[in-house]
């Protein structure tokens, strides 16, 4: 059967073979028909002409262009933690100024508590000079001057009974 | 099929697909982990694709920038399911659908015109043969191809170059649109009409 004789593909037949969904019938018939197996040749030599100068256009296109550049990493907070810092924070801007003020943090008074160490470092060394002289008038052993020559006829106040 | 059960056929064939797509998986996360190698193999392809899709090789250029960088940080996200060039092609639809969408785009559309020099793309046709006459007639269908598709509506133009550029089968192409396989073949149809009549197509 010669090419004019036979019925040829149509144009929807073409065009399914051309893109892959051809059917059984229309690739046993351009095993046959050389007109129709030309036109699907033809346009495939179009196409990769076309495919290989556009792809050697984008090359040289991608190679002009700019290298790419990538963004420096940087760490996405995950919202959570974002609530919990900032939890954080408002809980801290709370107790911050009432430790303050109730001397937890020992801000207010520090100086004044010092001052009292100070004093009281003092205060120990004289208290020490008074116990040493209590001692001395209470203790036994230690005559004192006073009850050895008797000048001291009514006892320390320590000993001195409550009335009644 | 004799010695299996129907279910335990099924499952040889789904456990098989699966190791054959983790194992696609990890070959292609291996080979996006390498910035510069995707670079090297996919910059030139993408370039075409957009610059063909919107007509305008300079913000192309920038969408296709993006879209390797985009697919280079969320290269975990690549489920093995496609090949990598597939995967990129959906990035970079999706980055261009983005960039149309922005005012940023319709701002430069409107101050700037830049589009695709058909001469200039037939310059660079590549020299195999030396007969001047071959050459003389491959670039005047490159530039006549070249228009024709320029010519297409978007969603002709879209599956044509998916199909004729990308080598993406109908189903693929009918996956990544989200559009109907008979719609696709539709627009592959009325484009193939369109290019073929454009290149002196007899019927």
């Amino acid at each position: 059967m010669t090419d004019e004789a036979m019925d040829h593909l149509s144009e929807e037949a073409l065009n399914d073979t051309l893109i892959g969904m051809g059917s059984s019938t229309a690739e046993l018939h351009l095993a046959t028909c050389t007109l129709c197996r030309a036109k699907v040749e033809e346009f495939q030599a179009d196409l990769g002409v076309w495919n290989s100068t556009t792809l050697a256009w984008s090359q040289v296109q991608a190679e002009q262009g700019e290298r790419i550049r990538i963004p420096a990493p940087h760490r996405r907070l995950s919202p959570a933690a974002v609530g919990w810092a900032l939890a954080a924070v408002a809980l801290l801007a709370m107790v911050i100024p009432v430790g303050r003020e109730s001397g937890v943090f020992g801000t207010k008074h520090s100086a004044v508590a010092v001052a009292q160490q100070e004093d009281s470092q003092a205060q120990i060394a004289q208290d020490n000079e008074l116990l040493k002289e209590v001692n001395a008038a209470i203790n036994p052993d230690e005559m004192s001057q006073l009850k050895e020559y008797d000048l001291f006829k009514t006892p320390p106040p320590r000993h001195r009974q409550r009335p009644q | 099929m004799g010695a299996y059960a129907k279910s335990e056929f099924i499952d040889m064939v789904s456990g098989t697909r699966l190791e054959w797509r983790c194992a696609r998986r990890a070959r292609a996360i291996g080979e996006l982990d390498d910035i510069d190698g995707l670079v090297r193999n996919y910059r030139a392809k993408i370039l075409r694709f957009i610059a063909f899709s919107i007509g305008d090789p300079d913000l192309a250029e920038t969408i296709t920038q993006d879209t390797l960088l985009k697919a280079w940080m969320g290269r975990e996200n690549f489920r093995g399911d496609c090949s990598v060039r597939t995967w990129l092609t959906r990035i970079a639809l999706n980055v261009t659908r983005d960039h149309l969408r922005s005012r940023k785009f319709k701002f430069w559309k409107q101050t700037r015109v830049t589009v695709l020099d058909m001469e200039e793309m037939a310059a660079v046709l590549p020299a195999e043969g030396s007969n001047p006459e071959r050459q003389v007639l491959a670039k005047e269908k490159v530039r006549e191809l070249s228009q024709a598709v320029a010519d297409l509506s978007p969603n002709q133009r879209t599956v044509f170059l998916m199909r004729f550029v990308e080598e993406m089968p109908v189903n693929e192409i009918s996956q990544t649109l989200g559009m109907p396989v008979a719609t696709v073949r539709t627009h592959l149809h009325r484009a193939l009409n369109a290019v073929r009549g454009r290149m002196g197509a007899k019927p």
